[in-house]
């Protein structure tokens, strides 16, 4: 019986985080009289919506902007963030200590600090409305580079002592040796900067004016800021919406325990 | 070990350059801005502490902090009350035990961009479905958005729906790592399932809560784009936020270095109220 | 203070039931422990006491009340668990005073039952300090003062000392044997070592596979096992066992194994083993066993593999007809590893099993 009223609450809670996504792309198939009701099915489904959103706005190029943007981003950080990663971890070289204390240091700080002076830097160096205004400040991650660390520090010592026996160079152990036991945390990294650098919208907002250039995030809210909030207007934006969330859905539909792990685990840690 | 030490600086040496530029050059940099007036196109002037007059005096910063306390008043017990009430519930042998969480996790992992799109349509006053379902009960319309008084409140109720799923996952670690024994001893010692999880589980869960209080916090004061696209800021600014507003001034207004003050005066806030959080709540080695 | 008692109690898990047909009735103030292999049931029986687990049928009774669906709170039973479960945010007095707390015991009655406890089991030097600040023994006596003040009919222990390394181990032993004695709480001890079984119990019993084997008090239960499980259960170094069969001549009854022929004492029951011609096992203690000038009748020949010196004592790992044999002799001269040996036999203390366990010389109803 007590059992009961626990699958009634959870079931009530589920129904309060997954409801308004269904409502939300039933709403985008609805013609503007339609718009607002409470039920999930159209009387006359229509795909007006979508293409009044496609026409007005260039969401294609954005997806694409974005899918570029994150994917180097975290390509970047996967590769060069090991490499910073395993020197701070495994090399003994001089300023190691400063470094790993900025590193941590800067996780202190908060973003809306830098964000004006890295914004005047970027303008000076002419890089507005250019992917490098989007990518460059992102290259490196401190936290990443963090988690990294923490994992390399725990690979036995003598692995690396037979590699560099074999006579291996150091780039060569981090690849060949490392990155195979290091499967964990490079996934945790890899979703935690791809889904941050695709969420991201305070910074283009800054540095991208040019819409081919917006990623999507970006775009869909200059795209809603338009027009009112009646309901000729609220379908397309939804439809928009639509585009920057289904594929995180059916990404995380299959993947939620990653998605999960990798995001929590930053926390239960710290 | 110089071969070491050479790899070493060598692999190391992108980083440092990215530090420098991104990270220490823009820390200090923003000290420098706020003693300039500068609008990017003509040559930054020397003003001493202008702008810093200019914020003590600046009722829209003063108004910007109020709205984000009225944000936290309601924001931070919502959500320890929820992510706890959540993931309690999921700890114990479930059906479908992933499926709650991942549901409840959603949100978490969708961008602030869509999610803040999709609360403008649940909160839109005529066609929006919060006042759908309101009407269906016969309750008139509540006007979330425009009025000055419910916005902000709004907001935060949206912001724990988003984030809530984060801190039920951390609430459901701690959960799992306070041993059985320890409920079956305080249960054979007479405790009413309330008394065990007052005087067992919830002082256990102290570092968890502090986490869930202080991401939370640092949150709250970094609300961009909900007011952005949901109010813009009002109505009356009512929802106005600080890094709304250094983004108006940096875009814009075109004033650099008033919104590095802006910056700075709200890093220094987040700072000394986490101190005081920390206080508040005890330090995490005490559990 | 009360007494305790099951009712053919049984609990199933799913479609494996685990305990069967519990019968047992515990005198007030008696300390009985439940003694075996692990995956017994022992620390089910003991749950299920607690309210910590359900009865699937039968009926629990404590003192006058039937308990048996009552929650854990309103038993009226104390535990110290394996893993102390101390709370690890409160300090030791806390730990000890929290049910009293709950209870709204006054708090002057607290105090005088935590100095009560602290003065019986010598906690006063940490009674201020966190469980991660003591070791593991003095945790293990503030889960036993958590206990105590609660004045509760019945004390549960569940295996309390596994957690200990062996010198703490039996320090704690008898520590725990005087606070009962002292206290005079029903106590409910289980374990898996026959050690604390023997040393603790006004009674034991031995459980295998959820039935109860045998109850009795240590020393029967050592000099009269009623299985071969139990006979090799109890005791150490364990009974020695050899297989062989049975065979009459005239009135009298012979084991006859390779290594050895030896009498044994004759009973009724014997003859239908002897017709039946089955396996028998001949069970003997080591310290039974001697070593013999020179091999005859009821001797064992074998060849000595390993002698270890205990000090008073020597063990004598002999090897049999493929079987190894252990003597328990006083320290003396001893042959080389490799040598034949003979030990003899005392034919009124050998054990007789049959094939299916059961012990051919004794009555099950003994005890």
């Amino acid at each position: 019986m007590r059992r009961a009223v626990f699958y009634v609450v959870l079931g009530l809670a589920a129904v309060a985080f997954l409801y308004p996504f269904l409502w939300m792309a039933a709403t985008t198939f609805k013609s503007p009289a339609e718009v607002g009701g409470l039920s999930l099915l159209a009387d006359q489904p229509t795909l007006e919506n979508y293409r009044l959103m496609w026409a007005r706005a260039p969401f294609g190029r954005a997806l694409i902007n974005s899918l570029f943007v994150a994917t180097t981003i975290t390509l970047s950080v996967l590769v060069f963030g090991s490499a910073a990663a395993y020197a701070l971890a495994r090399l003994e070289f001089p300023g190691r200590g400063t470094l790993n204390t900025v590193t941590v240091a800067v996780l202190l700080v908060p973003a809306q600090l830098t964000l004006i002076p890295t914004y005047t830097l970027i303008v000076e160096l002419g890089w507005i409305d250019s992917y490098a205004a989007l990518i460059a400040p992102y290259v490196f991650n401190a936290m990443a580079i963090l988690i990294l660390r923490q994992f390399f520090l725990q690979v036995p010592r003598s692995l690396m002592d037979s590699a560099r026996l074999d006579g291996m160079g150091e780039l060569r152990i981090l690849f060949t040796v490392f990155w195979p036991l290091a499967k964990a945390p490079l996934a945790t990294v890899a979703i935690l900067t791809f889904m941050g650098a695709w969420n991201e919208v305070l910074w283009p907002l800054l540095v991208v004016r040019d819409e081919q250039l917006m990623t999507l995030p970006q775009l869909l809210t200059v795209f809603s800021l338009g027009g009112g909030a009646g309901p000729r207007q609220l379908a397309p934006k939804l439809a928009a919406a639509m585009v920057l969330v289904v594929p995180v859905v059916v990404a995380y539909t299959f993947l939620q325990r990653y998605f999960i792990e990798s995001m929590a685990s930053t926390g239960i840690k710290g | 070990m110089r071969a070491e030490a050479r790899s070493g600086l060598l692999m190391s040496a992108p980083y440092t350059a990215f530090l420098l530029l991104f990270a220490l050059f823009p820390i200090g940099f923003s000290v420098v801005l706020v003693l300039l007036k500068w609008d990017l196109v003509t040559a930054p002037s020397f003003a001493g502490l202008d702008n810093v007059q200019h914020l003590v005096a600046d009722a829209r910063f003063w108004q910007a902090i109020v709205n984000t306390f009225v944000f936290l008043a309601i924001h931070l017990p919502l959500q320890v009350i929820v992510a706890l009430a959540l993931a309690w519930s999921l700890n114990r042998p479930l059906i479908l035990r992933s499926f709650w969480r991942a549901a409840f996790f959603l949100p978490v992992v969708i961008s602030g961009a869509a999610v803040t799109i999709l609360w403008s349509a649940l909160y839109a006053t005529d066609v929006g479905l919060i006042n759908g379902v309101l009407a269906r009960l016969d309750l008139g319309p509540v006007p979330w958005l425009t009025d000055p008084a419910i916005a902000m409140p709004a907001i935060a109720v949206m912001a724990t729906w988003k984030n809530v799923g984060f801190y039920v996952v951390i609430y459901l670690a701690g959960l799992q790592s306070v041993p059985r024994s320890c409920h079956e001893a305080i249960e054979l010692e007479g405790a009413t399932g309330w008394q065990s999880f007052r005087y067992v589980t919830l002082p256990l869960l102290k570092p968890q809560t502090l986490l869930v209080v202080t991401l939370s916090t640092i949150n709250g004061f970094q609300l961009f784009i909900e007011p952005y696209v949901l109010t813009g800021g009002g109505p009356l600014r009512r929802t106005l936020s600080v890094v709304l507003y250094m983004y108006r001034n940096a875009f814009s207004y075109q004033k650099m270095g008033y919104a590095a003050t802006l910056g700075l005066a709200l890093a220094l806030v987040i700072a000394v109220v986490l101190v005081v959080q920390r206080r508040v709540i005890g330090s995490a080695e005490e559990a | 203070m009360a007494d305790v008692s099951f009712e053919r109690v049984r609990k199933d898990f799913g479609t494996t039931t685990v305990v069967q047909d519990f019968d047992l009735h515990v005198a007030d103030g008696e300390l009985v422990v439940l003694v075996g292999g692990s995956g017994c049931g022992k620390s089910t029986i003991l749950r299920m006491l607690a309210g910590l687990e359900s009865v699937t049928s039968g009926t629990v009774r404590i003192g006058e009340r039937e308990v048996t669906h009552l929650p854990p709170r309103e038993r009226d039973v104390a535990m110290v668990f394996q893993d102390y479960a101390l709370y690890p945010h409160l300090t030791a007095r806390e730990n000890i005073s929290l049910g009293l707390r709950l209870r709204k015991v006054p708090k002057a009655e607290i105090g005088r039952r935590v100095r009560w406890a602290a003065e019986i089991l010598e906690l006063e030097p940490f009674l201020d300090r966190k469980p991660k600040q003591m070791s593991g023994g003095q945790r293990q006596r503030i889960a036993m003062g958590r206990a105590m003040v609660r004045e509760p009919a019945v004390f549960l222990f569940d295996e309390p000392l596994s957690n200990l390394d062996a010198a703490l181990r039996g320090q704690m032993r008898h520590e725990i044997a005087q606070m009962q004695r002292r206290v005079g709480t029903t106590t409910l001890y289980v374990t898996h070592d026959q050690m604390e079984a023997m040393t603790l119990g006004d009674r034991l019993v031995v459980l295998d596979d959820g039935r109860i084997l045998q109850v009795g008090r240590p020393i029967d239960v050592y000099r009269a096992p009623v299985t071969l499980f139990v006979a090799g259960f109890i005791g150490t170094p364990p009974m020695n066992f050899l297989d062989g069969r049975l065979e009459r001549e005239r009135d009298r009854f012979v084991f006859v194994s390779d290594a050895l022929r030896v009498l044994v004492p004759a009973k009724r029951s014997l003859d239908s083993a002897v017709e039946s011609r089955e396996v028998v096992t001949l069970g003997v203690r080591p310290e039974h066993l001697a070593l013999a000038g020179v091999p005859g009748p009821l001797t064992l020949r074998g060849q000595l593999v390993l002698a270890e010196v205990l000090g008073a004592t020597t063990h004598l790992h002999v090897e049999a007809s493929g079987r190894r044999v252990v003597a328990a002799v006083p320290s003396g001269p001893v042959p080389v590893p490799g040598a034949a040996v003979a030990l003899s036999v005392d034919p009124r203390q050998v054990h007789l099993f049959a094939a299916d366990g059961s012990s051919l010389l004794l009555d099950s109803h003994n005890l």
